[in-house]
């Protein structure tokens, strides 16, 4: 018998993830994009620290910042009475905050590629920046946005070290496929976790597939 | 070329593996482990112990896939016997202590007994260690139904082992069942001053957590004796300072 709950929210995690992240990034570069900004060395540096940090070490910090005790936790729960540590949106913010150089790279890496004189050409032709960036920009950023979209999904896929740390694996809020499959590695059940492990391996083989696909060399008509 | 294939040589010098005693140990045996092994090599100069914390459940599994640690000591009975049953071991399993269950709750306690406590219309969240894998989980879970809340398992927090059910109880502000042992350490010592109580759970609620040990294949002779150490009446001194009992 096989529990396919943890895929599910797995695949749950990686859409919200997503979603919160094209919301955030995709503004923030066009934001500086436009205004011809380049980032500094140490926003630089800031947004790609993710990618360096072991995922234990970062979530570690993300759970002492959602944390009741104090700082940011604290103000949540004594205002809202909400409480982020070992919940779903916890660990949908504790992703976001491991994966977003995943969003954020690839978009940034399109828009360099965009030459400015297409730009100046919109708007000579009378267009403001919102029709510029529907007309021009977002149609040339197209299959950045979509890689952007399948690495950001699939890295949350296989997330694990963060939410071990943040989530607290309550079935059906953070027990996503990643630490189901640590948990049946350590009660022994391999044979569940072969077949778990084959399933994250498709969907994430498939996924890189997609993004080759959409990056494949392709004539201009 | 010359210069950085003998940096090569060297870095590879540094780097190789300590011929050590190698000691696969439950997670709640972390904060009492040290004094043992201070106390043995007393006794012992030359015996080099190198500890590898993690919980029961994970060792067993790293255990049966052939990894080389000399001795592996358990929070339970149950995986070292699936260890010598399956031909890991050189001797049947000892016992080594039984651990003392905890209720341990970040703000102090308005009831007098652990089933007030549950029963309380305000309960919520609370953290239990894995009970697949981590046999204090298993006894936080075994008490639960013994006092008919079983119900509340839909609020437990489940934590991978003892160490991050600690973590998980001091930086989420939850209560949660924990080891006497793990209450005995410096961070809970400073969470109770800061007014936290625990309690400690009436052992008939709980099968007995005996803890047993077995020297795995292949190990030297100072795992032998380590062994045989940690049944001597003077480490069961030092157990029952750090929170476990003997029957």
């Amino acid at each position: 018998m096989i529990e396919w709950q943890p895929i599910l929210l797995s695949v749950k995690l990686s859409l919200a993830t997503t979603l919160v992240l094209m919301a955030i990034c995709l503004p923030l570069a066009l934001a500086r994009f436009y205004r011809g900004l380049k980032w500094g060395m140490w926003a630089e540096t800031l947004v790609s620290l993710p990618l360096l940090l072991p995922p234990t070490v970062l979530g570690f910090y993300i759970m002492l910042l959602l944390s009741p005790q104090w700082g940011p936790g604290a103000w949540l729960e004594q205002r809202f009475g909400l409480r982020l540590l070992f919940s779903f949106p916890g660990i949908v913010i504790a992703s976001c905050i491991y994966t977003f150089p995943f969003m954020l790279n690839p978009l940034r890496n399109g828009l360099q590629k965009i030459p400015r004189v297409l730009l100046e050409a919109s708007w000579t032709l009378g267009d403001n920046r919102s029709q510029t960036t529907r007309r021009v920009v977002l149609p040339l950023l197209r299959d950045h946005i979509i890689t952007a979209a399948v690495t950001t999904f699939a890295h949350t896929m296989g997330e694990f070290g963060v939410i071990l740390m943040v989530g607290g694996s309550i079935p059906g809020q953070t027990r996503v496929a990643s630490i189901y499959l640590f948990e049946l590695v350590e009660t022994m059940q391999y044979r569940t976790a072969h077949i778990y492990s084959l399933v994250l391996l498709a969907v994430s083989a498939g996924l890189l597939l997609l993004v080759q696909w959409v990056q494949r060399p392709r004539r201009r008509t | 070329m010359k210069k950085s294939l003998m940096l090569l040589l060297l870095l590879a010098g540094c780097s190789a593996p300590l011929a050590g005693t190698r000691i696969a140990a439950a997670a709640n045996l972390g904060p009492v482990l040290p004094e043992l092994v201070s106390s043995f090599q007393a006794l012992h100069p030359g015996a080099r112990l190198e500890i590898s914390l993690a919980s029961s459940g994970m060792l067993t599994a790293q255990i049966l896939e052939g990894a080389d640690y000399d001795i592996f000591l358990s929070a339970d009975t149950n995986f070292p016997w699936e260890v010598y049953r399956q031909g890991h071991a050189q001797e049947p399993p000892f016992v080594y202590a039984l651990g003392i269950l905890v209720w341990l709750s970040p703000a102090p306690l308005q009831q007098a007994t652990l089933q007030a406590v549950l029963s309380d219309p305000g309960f919520r969240q609370f953290v239990l260690a894995n009970p697949a894998t981590a046999p204090y989980g298993a006894a936080g879970l075994e008490v639960l139904s013994s006092l008919g809340s079983a119900g509340l398992t839909n609020q437990a927090v489940y934590a991978q082992n003892i160490s991050q059910a600690v973590q998980y109880i001091l930086t989420g502000v939850l209560p949660g069942f924990i080891p006497l042992s793990a209450v005995r350490t410096p961070a809970v010592s400073n969470f109770l001053a800061s007014g936290a109580e625990y309690l400690i759970v009436d052992t008939s609620l709980y099968s007995p957590l005996r803890q047993a040990g077995v020297l795995l294949k292949g190990a030297d002779n100072y795992a032998r004796l380590f062994c045989r150490y940690l049944q001597s009446a003077e480490a069961r001194e030092i157990f029952i300072r750090a929170g476990y009992r003997y029957d």
